[in-house]
């Protein structure tokens, strides 16, 4: 199998497995329970928290937790901060339905102001744009710091900086593409920062939600006051040890498997648009890991069932979206016009995508691409 | 709720010497439907024309749904039985009438009584009796009202020897002629509205069917499929047992496309449907192809185009919607329930292959030459070998099934 589409959904990692399946024959007990094999789990969460904060490069007191998938983790900091009439919140229709969709949820809730994040034609944020857009009124920014179509990585660094610079607000960052694949620097200006585990080699099932210390969100869960109060639910024990295990081996490689990514990925980009001249890729300074562009004349889920019956498979829009037929909002907010949402494809990799693979993608694109050329321009 | 039935037999009046075959292949499919649905024994037999069943338990509403889709049935009536004993009087049947009818205190309805006499002997008069029943229904339920001509309902009582039978509600059958007793076609399903209409009608018309799906795959995705297989579930139920066999086409509709012209696309598209469904039908010794072709509505359908495809099938093809508007297309849909499955979004293949200027009035010649030049026959009889084959029940239940298989 030639998979690649990881940023859809990864392969575990063996180790990960591993752990996952002895945790679930042996750690059967619930962490909250006063017995000592609850105590255990109890204690072994709590280190895996204080590692994923370490990660992170956060201060000990500032929090981190588990939660059932980044989905939760932005909803929880979105419908957890108070919002009066009259406030403002800056986002992005380019992110995730789980940023997106709660934001203008909540801001016909509360009479919200909503200000779109401008972008440049390359997708990154404008930045001139977007300083000229801060003002007092603004209670939140969502910034996504790998966007998980184009792959484009922001400077949430920057981003955020300017926005404590001139607001209030709270910065919130959604890195569920970015951690444990590229560096992700934390800084003091960013209050709350989502991931996920099933992106870098764990299972699904389990993420991840950083809140700095002193940030203002209520709790979204609310009963037997597991996670410190903050998300209430049994805590699934085996996926947070698996999770804690994948963000170890992925971390740990960080460096050597964004360079031999970097060579995939530019060997793809390279072979591709040499051999297929209709090809275009609209985006600059992308994450190595995502390769998306458009292939005009051809519906890109026509592309995408050739390349699955050759064991080769991509994505042709989100895979929580794909269901969406045609038009697809994120995709014109990062300035794709709509006659070409159905071209869009997405490649996406991980560490341990191999150079087997990427000749096996390459050879077949380009023998789907004979196959239908013919029928372009219909 | 009911342990007695009574059906009878659409247009068997119309058949001399064969109408012991069609009542057969109608007691036979009624039989299989009541097996399916009811696990208690019952007991059968024919009197007058109409055949009565019996069990020790109810037959479920489900059931008699059910017998409502059986071709050439023309009405389903649950009956109370009376027995003629030496205690019985005729007490016994207005009392059961009024009971059934107790609807009417609160529903105002136009109902006439009907009474046959089989025991000519019976002391009484059919008018008498009609008389009688009609006072004593105007009497107790001053809402209802007599109407000889559409009444709403027909209150159906019928003398017997040793018993009477009292009923108050009929369901009308799709009437026509039994399953299987006008022939074996292959219906040529599409996710539109068009062919599953064609189907009932001829399903209606006695005509035993399997069903055949060309599946574009990898030009169209998967959820077609599920769309033709509810629909198959729908039209199913019309029959006593059917099939479904979805083809691969995409390949083959790709490789046709590299060589004819592109204004022929379409109709060398269905010429080959034509010639897959032609192959099926040999091996699974079926008699005929069933479209749902309509004269006109698209230009695959001008009668020069159909008359292509006529020349491509070594067997008939029926175009029931032939004359059809497509508004009346749709109310049938809607009558049947295909209507809001067809309705349903799904990508298809067309859009991508379909030509700018599609041909109307093709070239004989040009359309012959393919008949020597282009010969992908071995191509149509391996995406038969490949079809994902399922074997549907008359409860309208899919059963995959491992290999291309049919029913003798």
């Amino acid at each position: 199998m030639n998979y690649f589409d990881h940023a859809a959904s990864s392969s575990l990692y063996p180790e990960v497995l591993e752990i996952l399946l002895k945790s679930y024959s042996e750690d059967f007990a619930n962490p909250s329970s006063q017995h000592i094999l609850g105590h255990t789990l109890f204690e072994k969460i709590e280190e895996a928290r204080a590692e994923f904060l370490k990660a992170l490069g956060a201060h000990k007191d500032d929090s981190f937790y588990f939660t059932s998938s980044a989905t939760e983790s932005n909803n929880t900091v979105i419908k957890g901060l108070n919002f009066d009439e009259g406030d403002a919140i800056l986002y992005s229709r380019a992110d995730h339905p789980s940023l997106t969709a709660p934001i203008e949820q909540i801001a016909s809730a509360f009479k919200a102001e909503l200000k779109e994040i401008p972008l440049s034609n390359d997708g990154t944020i404008d930045i001139e744009k977007f300083e000229s857009l801060l003002d007092k009124n603004i209670k939140l920014v969502a910034l996504t710091h790998v966007n998980n179509q184009s792959g484009v990585i922001q400077d949430v660094g920057l981003l955020s900086k300017l926005v404590k610079e001139k607001t209030n607000a709270h910065v919130h960052v959604d890195a569920v593409q970015a951690f444990g694949k590229i560096k992700v620097a934390l800084n003091p200006h960013i209050d709350s920062l989502s991931m996920t585990s099933h992106k870098i080699g764990g299972p699904k099932g389990v993420a991840g939600l950083f809140l700095k210390k002193g940030a203002n969100v209520n709790p979204l869960l609310l009963g037997g006051g597991q996670e410190q109060g903050f998300r209430s639910s049994t805590q699934a024990f085996p996926l947070i040890v698996a999770f804690h295990k994948a963000m170890k081996i992925s971390l740990g490689n960080l460096e050597v498997s964004l360079l031999k990514t970097k060579k995939l990925s530019d060997l793809i980009q390279t072979k591709l648009t040499q051999s297929i001249p209709p090809l275009l890729s609209p985006f600059k300074t992308t994450s190595p890991y995502i390769f998306s562009f458009l292939l005009p004349g051809i519906s890109s889920d026509i592309i995408l069932r050739h390349l699955e019956m050759r064991d080769v498979f991509i994505s042709s829009t989100s895979a929580c979206s794909s269901k969406i037929s045609g038009f697809n909002p994120s995709l014109l907010a990062l300035g794709i016009p709509e006659n070409f949402h159905k071209n869009f494809l997405r490649i996406s990799l991980s560490p341990v995508t191999t150079e087997k693979e990427v000749e096996n993608l390459v050879r077949e694109f380009q023998n789907v691409w004979g196959d239908l050329k013919h029928l372009k321009g219909k | 709720m009911t342990s007695d039935l009574v059906i009878s037999i659409d247009e068997l009046w119309l058949k001399g010497k064969n109408q012991k075959s069609y009542l057969r292949a109608a007691i036979d499919h009624i039989n299989a439907v009541i097996k399916s649905y009811h696990s208690d024994k019952f007991s059968q037999r024919i009197q007058a024309q109409r055949i009565y069943y019996s069990s020790p338990t109810p037959f479920s509403d489900e059931l008699i749904k059910s017998l409502t889709f059986v071709p050439g049935l023309a009405y389903i009536s649950p009956v109370t039985v009376i027995k003629r004993e030496p205690d019985y009087s005729l007490e016994n049947v207005y009392k059961t009438i009024l009971e059934e009818l107790s609807f009417l205190e609160s529903t105002p309805k136009k109902f006439r009584a009907n009474v046959k006499r089989v025991d000519k002997q019976f002391p009484s008069t059919s008018v008498n009796l009609e008389k009688e029943i009609g006072h004593r229904i105007l009497t107790k339920y001053p809402l209802a009202k007599v109407e000889l001509e559409n009444p709403e309902l027909r209150i159906d009582v019928r003398i017997f020897g040793t018993n009477i039978t009292v009923s108050t509600q009929s369901h009308r059958g799709v009437g026509g002629l039994p399953w299987g007793t006008s022939g074996y076609a292959v219906t040529m399903l599409s996710g539109g509205f068009d062919s599953p209409v064609a189907s009932y009608l001829m399903s209606k018309r006695g005509v035993k069917q399997v069903f055949v799906f060309f599946h574009a795959y990898p030009f169209v995705g998967r959820e077609v499929v599920t769309k033709i297989k509810n629909l198959t579930s729908v039209l199913a139920k019309y029959q006593r047992q059917t099939h479904l066999y979805i083809v691969p086409f995409g390949e083959i509709q790709n490789l046709i496309s590299k060589q004819c012209k592109e204004e022929y696309r379409t109709i060398f598209f269905r010429r080959f449907m034509v010639e897959i469904s032609n192959l099926i039908a040999e091996r699974i010794k079926a008699n005929g192809l069933i479209t749902g072709d309509s004269l006109g509505q698209v230009s695959s359908q001008t009668m020069e185009n159909l008359h292509l495809m006529d020349q491509a099938s070594k067997r008939i093809i029926l175009r029931p919607l032939v004359g059809y508007n497509k508004m009346e297309i749709l109310n049938c849909a809607t009558a049947i329930g295909t209507h809001d499955i067809s309705i349903i979004p799904h990508d298809d293949a067309c859009s991508l292959f379909a030509p700018k200027n599609p041909i109307i009035h093709p070239n004989l010649d040009y359309w012959k030459s393919w008949d020597s030049e282009f010969d992908i026959s071995a191509e149509l009889n391996a995406a038969i070998d490949k079809a994902e084959t399922y074997s549907v029940n008359l409860q309208g239940e899919l059963y995959k099934k491992d290999f291309f298989s049919f029913d003798e």
